[in-house]
C-alpha cells in the first residue's frame, strides 16, 4: 500500500473506530473483543485495495466489520483469560439504565437480529442496513418495528 | 427516553482510537504473520513429501531392478501418493471459495458456508485419497516382499486400524469442525431471508 493510501486507511479507522469497538465489543466475549478488532482491521486493511466505491464507505466498513464478527464467533472461545480482562466493566449503568436493559436484550439476540439492531444504534438508516445485510429495506423496516416492540416490552417491565 | 435519545447515549460513550503508526504497524504485522503461517504449510506439506517420495523410489528401483515387478507396482503406488498428497491439498485450497468481507451479509454468509461444506467433504472423503491408497501400498510392499505371515498380518493390521481411526477421527472433525458450523451459517441465511419476506 502507498503512504497516501495508509494515510486513508488509517483516517477511515479512526473515524469508524468507535463503532467498531461497539460493534466487536457485542460479538466476542470480554476476554477477546481485542482480538475481534485487530481482525476487523486486518480485514478492512485487505479488503481496502478493491473498494470500488459502488457502496457507500461507511456501509462498506460495516459490511466488513459485521462478516468479520459473524466469522468470528464460530472460532473456538479462548480458554484463558487474564483478570484485567475479564473484570472489564460494561459502558453501561445500574439494572434501571435503559442503556443496561439495551446491553440484556442485545446480548438474548441471535447474530442477525443483533445486527439489525446495532446498525439502527449506529445511526443507519434503514436503506443503509439493507446495503449491508443484502436484503430490502422494507424487511429491515419490518425487523427493526418488531425489535423495538420487543426491547420496549421488556423495558416497561422492568419499569 | 425514546429510541432517538437511545441512539445519541449509545453513540455517546467514548472509544478510544489507536494513533495512526500503531494501527498501520500492527496491521501490517499480523498480516505478515498470517500470510506466513499459510506459506510455511504449504513448504512443510511439500517438505515432508520431498523427504520421503526418494526413500519409496529408490526401493521402487531396486524392486525394479530385481524384477519384482508387484513390490514395484505397490511401492510406485506410495510414491505417486505422496507427490499426490500436497498436490491435492494445494489445488483444494484454491479451490475453496473466498468469502469477500466486504460482499453484503447475506452473500458472505452464503459463500462461507460453501467453503465450509467443501472442506466437510474434503475431510469425509480423506479414506478414499489418503489414507486407502497409503495403506494398500504398504500392505502391497509388505506382503510382496515378506510374504503373507503372522509378522507382517499383524503388521499390515495395525496400520490399517490406525488408517480406520483416523478416518473417524476426520469424519468427526467434519462434522463438529464444519458441518454444524454450515448448519449455523445455513440458519442465519434463513433468517435473513425471512427478513426478506
Amino acid at each position: 500500500m502507498t503512504s497516501t493510501a495508509e494515510i486513508d486507511f488509517a483516517t477511515l479507522v479512526r473515524e469508524n473506530e468507535a463503532a467498531l469497538v461497539r460493534l466487536a465489543r457485542h460479538y466476542a466475549a470480554p476476554a477477546d473483543w481485542q482480538d475481534l478488532l485487530q481482525e476487523m482491521h486486518l480485514q478492512l486493511w485487505r479488503s481496502y485495495a478493491s473498494f470500488d466505491g459502488r457502496a457507500a464507505l461507511s456501509t462498506w466498513v460495516y459490511r466488513v466489520a459485521l462478516n468479520t464478527a459473524l466469522s468470528h464467533r464460530r472460532k473456538p472461545a479462548p480458554v484463558h483469560q487474564t483478570l484485567d480482562r475479564v473484570a472489564e466493566p460494561a459502558d453501561t449503568g445500574g439494572p434501571g439504565d435503559p442503556l443496561a436493559l439495551l446491553e440484556t436484550f442485545l446480548s438474548t439476540l441471535d447474530p442477525v437480529q443483533r445486527a439489525v439492531l446495532l446498525l439502527d444504534l449506529e445511526g443507519l438508516t434503514r436503506e443503509e442496513i439493507a446495503e449491508v445485510l443484502g436484503t430490502s429495506a422494507n424487511a429491515v423496516a419490518i425487523r427493526m418495528t418488531r425489535l423495538r416492540q420487543a426491547f420496549e416490552a421488556r423495558f416497561l417491565e422492568s419499569r | 427516553m425514546d429510541w432517538n435519545d437511545m441512539r445519541r447515549q449509545w453513540r455517546a460513550a467514548p472509544e478510544a482510537a489507536l494513533p495512526r503508526e500503531r494501527l498501520i504497524a500492527e496491521v501490517e504485522a499480523r498480516d505478515r504473520k498470517l500470510r506466513g503461517i499459510v506459506r510455511r504449510r504449504d513448504w512443510l506439506e511439500t517438505g515432508v513429501a520431498v523427504a520421503i517420495a526418494p526413500v519409496f523410489a529408490w526401493q521402487a528401483w531396486r524392486l525394479a531392478e530385481r524384477a519384482e515387478w508387484v513390490g514395484f507396482v505397490f511401492c510406485a503406488l506410495i510414491v505417486a501418493w505422496i507427490g499426490f498428497v500436497p498436490i491435492k491439498l494445494w489445488h483444494a485450497r484454491r479451490a475453496l471459495p473466498t468469502p469477500r468481507h466486504d460482499a453484503p451479509l447475506a452473500e458472505y454468509l452464503d459463500a462461507e458456508r460453501g467453503a465450509m461444506l467443501l472442506q466437510a467433504r474434503m475431510l469425509e472423503q480423506a479414506w478414499l485419497w489418503y489414507f486407502a491408497p497409503f495403506m494398500v501400498g504398504i500392505a502391497g510392499l509388505v506382503f510382496s516382499i515378506s510374504g503373507v505371515n503372522l509378522k507382517t498380518v499383524l503388521y499390515t493390521g495395525s496400520i490399517a486400524v490406525f488408517c480406520v481411526v483416523m478416518s473417524y477421527v476426520n469424519r468427526i472433525a467434519a462434522r463438529t469442525a464444519f458441518r454444524d458450523h454450515a448448519d449455523a451459517i445455513a440458519r442465519q441465511i434463513n433468517e435473513l431471508d425471512g427478513e426478506s419476506t
